[in-house]
């Protein structure tokens, strides 16, 4: 899995890098995106023209005998064309079977891209996804976010990824479902990272990435627990242009409680430590800036508990 | 800064398993390998030595006969397998050359299941409603082409064809557009039993991908099943050249207002449309050669250097799209242009000599303010640069380091119907974000007369969604108003009432714009109307409104004040069910 976002084209090169050394003998690349343009959004469509690349010419091959409507939209979605270059870099005699799906794509129109999928995309046949994760967040609640997405990632558990806070969660469907049925189980983080982390900024929206794949090999299973503490009821539809759609899923489970008033505490309970992040609220939306230090400041100079490590910068509390 | 950040400050306790190790080979002496590959060549060569004996007993098994299939005659159906198990049958006709219509005369037909049947596409569904039949054309035995334009969500600017042939005799068969139709459409659960199916090519009617002609090569740009308007829905077209295809046309759209930015000689964008003998156009761009398809253009600069960035024509723009990409030929601003480099065909490219050009300082704005270098470091590197293709107009293409997207519209909508109603809306747009969620059929609420509206159990004041808007962005650059920033919010608050907002509306509405709005001494207002927004992001409500005010705000920030022709500001008085709509554009 690889963001397609070029801000950390890098990282995925050197990743991509990396998964070359240990699929030398990969033939077949099928490469999954959300549909970022077409007014249609429920279908899976693809193209059969060749790509001329940066870095050469990537060939079309329908290895997968799908028989997908054409859709040129593919032509300029950056979901494809931006790994594919780098695909094409470290996989150069791969032949390539590019899909963008429609990001209201059902499951059971996900179905027949399974099928051939498993029919056809054998040893030498790579499945890639290329998904950007959390959007429009603070850093830290998107890392609760991704938190929530990695889990379940790590847990091949297909239903609970389609909650995902990503921009194709059916794309994240695919893979893991593949994965599973290839008996690659074992999942792999390579490097989580964060446009507001990169910046250092606590309060700008920002988009994660998140690099990984699945191996042969015994899953290793991932038992955090995601949380979003409310101080108050947030009403969905008067919050869509402030704090945002995204900030109502992609967590376990969202809690109404005041125990620390006007702040949104996101949390995540890993065995034997507990991350909470701290989000100001005013109304139906964040303070940032300085007043957000300040609320911050004046919140963790409260509390004495032993063993808890405070990030004022951030607004986190570690406890172990 | 590194990208690889890792999030190390939080310190996450790592359950997750590293890569596996890449496979490397075990070190395996001489005296081992040497015996192994002579044991493998005899052992190969006892086995070819033994087939060659066996040479009665085929390796690949004889295919079983076949029966010979019996010709298909002009009335029998052939069912034709698929991949995916759809069987459509085929029915084969010769009804002889097509005589197009010199302008397409509205027709009737009754062929879908109903009035608002559900196609299916795989298992995704598509409205046929609102459709449109045109009569293009006569075959040579008397038969008629009709062309059943089917709208896309929405009433639609933009219109899937489905193509009917009527013969005299009665019968109607529809043409299978396109060669994997019958793998993922179905058109038989969606028609009326009585259409038979032929897989006819009309020459005429062929959208070929590529185009190549002695102007250049156009490729096509067609999006899935949403693809057509009429010739006649153009504004403006200019005769580009002839095609074995049909004509080829440019329409320019003037995007000076959306760049904000005095240009001299304008700012365009612009698309090509293959028009073809039913008079439907359908669009295409031309070829960059020198640019691959991961945008990378392959530029020796001037300094020795290769470029290595990608660029995207024009600014990123509203709605998904970028816009102000070219210079309709020679202007003044080419004038101020210096050469900075050769493209791989051989070819210039230029850049604003002048660095204090306030192109730069528009451009550094639309980059990612947390990730963009200062602007000195931005001023050094290759940010943009100009070409000139073949056909006279000037490319401009600007790097995509660093570069943020537009966000589009955010219109809420309210119903007031004068009973409890239930009513379905539908949006004329792709919805990236709603609230309630927007299911493809459309959003079906029932709606109170006090504008409540009940979903799925959940009450909500108005209906919420974004996303892009299959129309086009009108053009409204020379109107609107210059207003100070000290006297934005009376104004704003003024012109909503004009434009026929009741209190919460105009309250909602100020709630979420007046954080948004722009600092600047002066901002220009220009107000898009209910006529616009038909345009741009049609709604299909039913039962239809009695009244419906829309109205979405244009705004950007000014040094100095600009000239403009006011625009009149009025709102229809609410009668009957009412329909009301904001929205704005919102730039990131």
């Amino acid at each position: 899995m690889v963001p397609h976002h070029n801000l950390v084209l890098s990282t995925r090169q050197q990743f991509l890098k990396e998964i070359s050394r240990r699929r030398f003998f990969t033939r077949h690349i099928v490469l999954i995106s959300p549909d970022h343009f077409s007014p249609r959004q429920t279908f899976i469509t693809s193209s059969t023209r060749n790509w001329e690349l940066s870095s050469g010419v990537a060939q079309y091959n329908n290895f997968l005998d799908l028989q997908l409507p054409s859709n040129d939209a593919i032509q300029n979605d950056h979901g494809i064309f931006n790994p594919l270059a780098d695909l094409k870099t470290y996989f150069p005699s791969a032949d390539f079977y590019p899909v963008i799906i429609g990001q209201k794509t059902s499951v059971t129109d996900l179905q027949p891209l399974l099928t051939q999928l498993k029919k056809h995309c054998g040893f030498d046949c790579l499945l890639v996804s290329s998904v950007d994760f959390s959007h429009y967040l603070p850093a830290t609640m998107a890392f609760v976010h991704d938190a929530y997405t990695l889990n379940n990632l790590q847990n091949l558990d297909t239903d609970k990824l389609l909650g995902s806070e990503v921009d194709s969660p059916q794309s994240l469907y695919i893979l893991s479902s593949f994965s599973k049925y290839q008996q690659a189980s074992r999942w792999s983080t390579f490097a989580h990272t964060n446009s507001g982390f990169i910046a250092s900024d606590p309060d700008s929206e920002t988009t994660t990435h998140i690099f990984g794949a699945y191996s042969r090999g015994k899953k290793v299973p991932a038992n955090n627990l995601t949380f979003i503490h409310l101080p108050y009821s947030l009403d969905r539809s008067l919050s869509q242009n402030t704090v945002g759609d995204r900030f109502f899923y992609g967590v376990d489970k969202t809690i109404i409680d005041s125990y620390v008033p006007n702040f949104v505490i996101a949390k995540i309970i890993y065995p034997g430590k507990v991350i909470k992040s701290f989000l100001p609220l005013d109304g139906n939306s964040f303070v940032r800036g300085p007043r957000k230090q300040q609320l911050i400041k004046q919140y963790f100079d409260s509390i004495s508990s032993p063993g808890v490590t405070k990030d004022y910068f951030w607004g986190t509390l570690i406890y172990e | 800064m590194s990208e690889k950040t890792n999030l190390t400050h939080l310190d996450v306790p790592s359950t997750t398993p590293p890569l596996p190790p890449a496979k490397t080979f075990p070190k395996i002496p001489l005296a081992v390998i040497i015996p192994v590959i002579v044991l493998m060549f005899f052992a190969t060569f006892t086995y070819a030595f033994n087939l060659g004996k066996q040479n009665n007993q085929p390796i690949v098994p004889t295919p079983t006969p076949v029966p010979p299939t019996a010709l298909a005659t002009p009335t029998e159906y052939v069912p034709q397998a698929t991949p995916t198990g759809i069987s459509l049958n085929l029915t084969t006709l010769t009804p002889g050359e097509v005589t197009w219509l010199q302008f397409p005369a509205a027709a009737s037909l009754d062929v879908y299941q109903k009035p608002d049947a559900q196609g299916y596409i795989g298992n995704s569904n598509i409205v046929y409603k609102d459709i449109k039949y045109l009569h293009v054309g006569n075959f040579a035995d008397g038969s008629k082409l009709v062309n059943a334009m089917v709208p896309s969500e929405g009433m639609g600017i933009w219109y899937h064809v489905e193509h009917f042939v009527v013969s005299p005799q009665g019968p109607i068969y529809m043409i299978t557009p396109g060669k994997n139709l019958s793998s993922y459409n179905n058109p038989a659960t969606y028609l009326q039993p009585k259409v038979k199916f032929i897989d006819l090519k009309i020459p005429g009617l062929e959208t070929p991908d590529i185009i190549e002609t002695d102007k250049g090569s156009f490729r096509s740009t067609t999006f899935f099943m949403d693809n057509t308007i009429s010739f006649t829905e153009l504004k403006n077209p200019e005769f580009v050249i002839d095609t074995p295809y049909g004509r080829l046309y440019s329409v320019y759209t003037d995007s000076s207002k959306d760049l904000n930015l005095a240009i001299e000689g304008g700012i365009y964008d612009r698309k090509f449309w293959l028009r073809l003998k039913d008079d439907t156009v359908r669009g295409y761009e031309l070829s960059i050669k020198f640019i691959t398809d991961d945008r990378i253009p392959k530029i020796t600069w001037d300094d020795g250097t290769s470029n290595t960035v990608a660029f995207e024509a024009g600014f990123g723009g509203k709605c998904g799209s970028n816009f102000a990409k070219l210079l309709k030929g020679n202007t003044p601003m080419t004038s101020q242009l210096s050469k900075v480099g050769t493209n791989s065909l051989g070819e210039p490219v230029y850049a604003i000599s002048d660095k204090t050009h306030p192109i730069y300082k528009r451009i550094y704005d639309g980059l990612d303010a947390s990730t963009r270098p200062d602007m000195d470091t931005f001023l050094k590197r290759h940010n943009h640069f100009f070409w000139q293709e073949p056909l006279g107009d000037w490319w401009l293409f600007i790097s995509t380091e660093n570069i943020i997207q537009a966000e589009c519209a955010k219109p809420v909508v309210y119903l007031y119907p004068q009973k409890d109603t239930a009513v379905n809306v539908r949006v004329g747009a792709a919805v990236t974000k709603s609230e309630p969620l927007y299911p493809v059929s459309g959003w079906n609420v029932l709606a109170h007369s006090n504008g409540q509206l009940d979903y799925q159990g959940q009450t909500y004041p108005n209906l919420f969604w974004e996303g892009t808007g299959n129309g086009i962005y009108p053009n409204k650059d020379k109107y609107g108003f210059v207003v100070p920033q000290s006297e934005l919010i009376s104004t704003l608050k003024s012109h909503l009432t004009k434009l026929g907002l009741n209190t919460q509306e105009s309250a909602d509405f100020m709630e979420y714009w007046q954080p948004k709005l722009p600092k600047s001494p002066f901002v220009k207002l220009t107000w898009l109307t209910t006529a616009d927004m038909d345009q741009l992001a049609p709604l299909t409500v039913s039962p239809k409104p009695d009244t419906s005010i829309r109205l979405f705000l244009d705004f950007s920030p000014l040094e100095k004040p600009v000239s403009l022709i006011p625009q009149k500001l009025s709102a229809p008085a609410r009668q009957g069910f009412t329909l009301v709509e904001w929205g704005g554009l919102l730039v990131k």
